[in-house]
């Protein structure tokens, strides 16, 4: 059986089903598909890989080409880096990232949240995924770079058409969204050349790696990369969560129940979607991993969300969602050195998102299709309308 | 149990400090300090999560 694990379809439609049977039968498999790779899928097997960037390296990209999708080429990013430069460079912005330095933004978080949702009229339909999650993030992180408020929404449009380009509804094409933001954040360094604040591109023009500044295309690359990142992932893990309390109504109640139990509830929204859904590595050598050969120069495709399922590892309801899960040792964050970055900042962002939300509404219901986004790494949502009720009505009936 | 810290390993993300704020905190320099090398009995579960959880295998358990 072959796999098209670059197709953006063969993950809008439900993946569990293949991942199972090659979890079970195949767990290193051979696909011919898009010039060729091996189909990572068990959880032990991700994690010993993600271990060993000498032997499978970053540095010829990430991700699965769209055939749908021209090469945008490889650029040179903090996650295309291999060690030992990996690690200087991602301490340059780790320290803004720590759960320490993070907890200090739950204030302005919660605020961006509450007037994101001060816009939700109850029991009226609307577009929940576009209009009230996406602008949150997005917020977030720009305000991090060190963009000025009126160019969020620029922001967003550049970040939807990178990660969706294959995706018709999106005019603008990759080239032309890389060319905006990169030319946006060349801007973004002049202004700061003659005047630092504590903002990252600051910090990342301040920044020496062995005894050298960063160039600037260096430093657009990393601030790109970090747009990137902390935009659609988070977007997609807060409305895929909401999709999933409202297909698990008894899950949700237990949540308005116990709001305790909400960051709980973000660790399973994060193993059941895991919105990220794969990365690849390079072998630099000749792997022998169970009863294959990985070949030097081959790619492998480190399915995380194939491993977030691992009977093995989550047991006989791996496959059921569980907001109460413990212990829930999920991958959608990565393992090893290139594991997620801003895991601290999603995971803050999700947990108070979904405390403001529950703490309004109770009463949840989808209102049409979802509309999800065509893309092989991170398959969205773009539209989604749902209709929501109070808490406090819902306690009444 | 002792916590051994693989300096060379650690890539300072702090997810042992999410588990076991007690025990590790990770400076203002990005620098993970471990607080209590000897583990104290009420965080042993809260370490081994920890230890567990590390995605860069950077901490273990000395015997």
């Amino acid at each position: 059986m072959d796999y098209d694990l670059g197709s953006p379809e063969f993950y809008l439609g439900d993946p569990a089903p293949a991942y199972r049977a090659l979890r079970h039968r195949s767990p290193v498999h051979w696909n011919n598909a898009n010039g060729g790779s091996w189909a990572i899928t068990r959880y032990e097997d991700i994690k010993w890989i993600g271990a060993r960037p000498h032997l499978f390296s970053s540095a010829q990209g990430v991700n699965m080409q769209d055939p749908n999708r021209p090469s945008g080429g490889v650029s040179k990013m903090l996650i295309t880096t291999d060690p030992p430069r990996h690690g200087a460079l991602r301490r340059l912005v780790s320290k803004g990232f720590t759960p320490r330095q993070i907890t200090l933004l739950e204030p302005g978080i919660r605020d961006i949240v509450r007037g994101a949702l001060d816009r939700v009229e109850a029991g009226v339909s609307l577009e929940f995924a576009e209009g009230i999650v996406a602008p949150v993030p997005t917020r977030i992180i720009a305000e991090m770079i060190g963009a000025p408020h009126q160019d969020w929404e620029d922001f967003r449009t550049w970040s939807d058409a990178v990660i969706g380009a294959a995706d018709p509804d999106i005019a603008m094409t990759t080239q032309e969204a890389f060319g905006a933001v990169s030319h946006y954040f060349q801007h973004l360094i002049e202004l700061r050349e003659s005047s630092r604040t504590n903002d990252l591109v600051s910090i990342l023009l301040d920044a020496e790696v062995d005894g050298e500044k960063l160039a600037d295309d260096e430093i657009v690359n990393f601030l790109r990369l970090l747009l990137l990142a902390g935009n659609e992932t988070t977007r997609n893990l807060i409305a895929l969560g909401t999709l999933a309390l409202i297909n698990h109504p008894d899950q949700r109640q237990k949540l308005v129940d116990d709001p305790a139990l909400i960051p709980s509830a973000v660790e399973e929204m994060l193993r059941w979607i895991t919105p990220v859904t794969h990365m690849t590595r390079i072998a630099t050598e000749d792997v022998p991993f169970r009863d294959k050969l990985i070949k030097k120069g081959q790619t492998v495709v480190l399915l995380y969300g194939a491993a977030n399922r691992d009977e093995d590892v989550f047991g006989a309801d791996a496959e059921e969602f569980i907001v109460t899960r413990n212990p829930n040792p999920h991958l959608a964050f990565g393992t090893g050195e290139h594991a997620c970055l801003g895991l601290s900042l999603a995971r803050l962002e999700a947990r108070v998102f979904f405390e403001e939300l529950l703490s309004r509404f109770s009463g949840m219901e989808l209102d049409g299709e979802v509309v999800r986004m065509r893309s092989n790494m991170v398959p969205g949502v773009k539209r989604m309308h749902v209709r929501l009720s109070p808490a406090v009505q819902e306690a009444a009936l | 149990m002792r916590i051994v810290l693989d300096r060379a390993k650690c890539t300072g993300i702090g997810i042992c400090e999410s588990l076991a704020p007690d025990v590790f905190e990770v400076d203002d320099n990005g620098d993970l300090v471990v607080l209590h090398a000897e583990v104290p009995s009420s965080a042993e579960a809260d370490v081994a999560a920890a230890v567990e959880g590390c995605p860069t295998q950077a901490l273990q358990f000395e015997a």
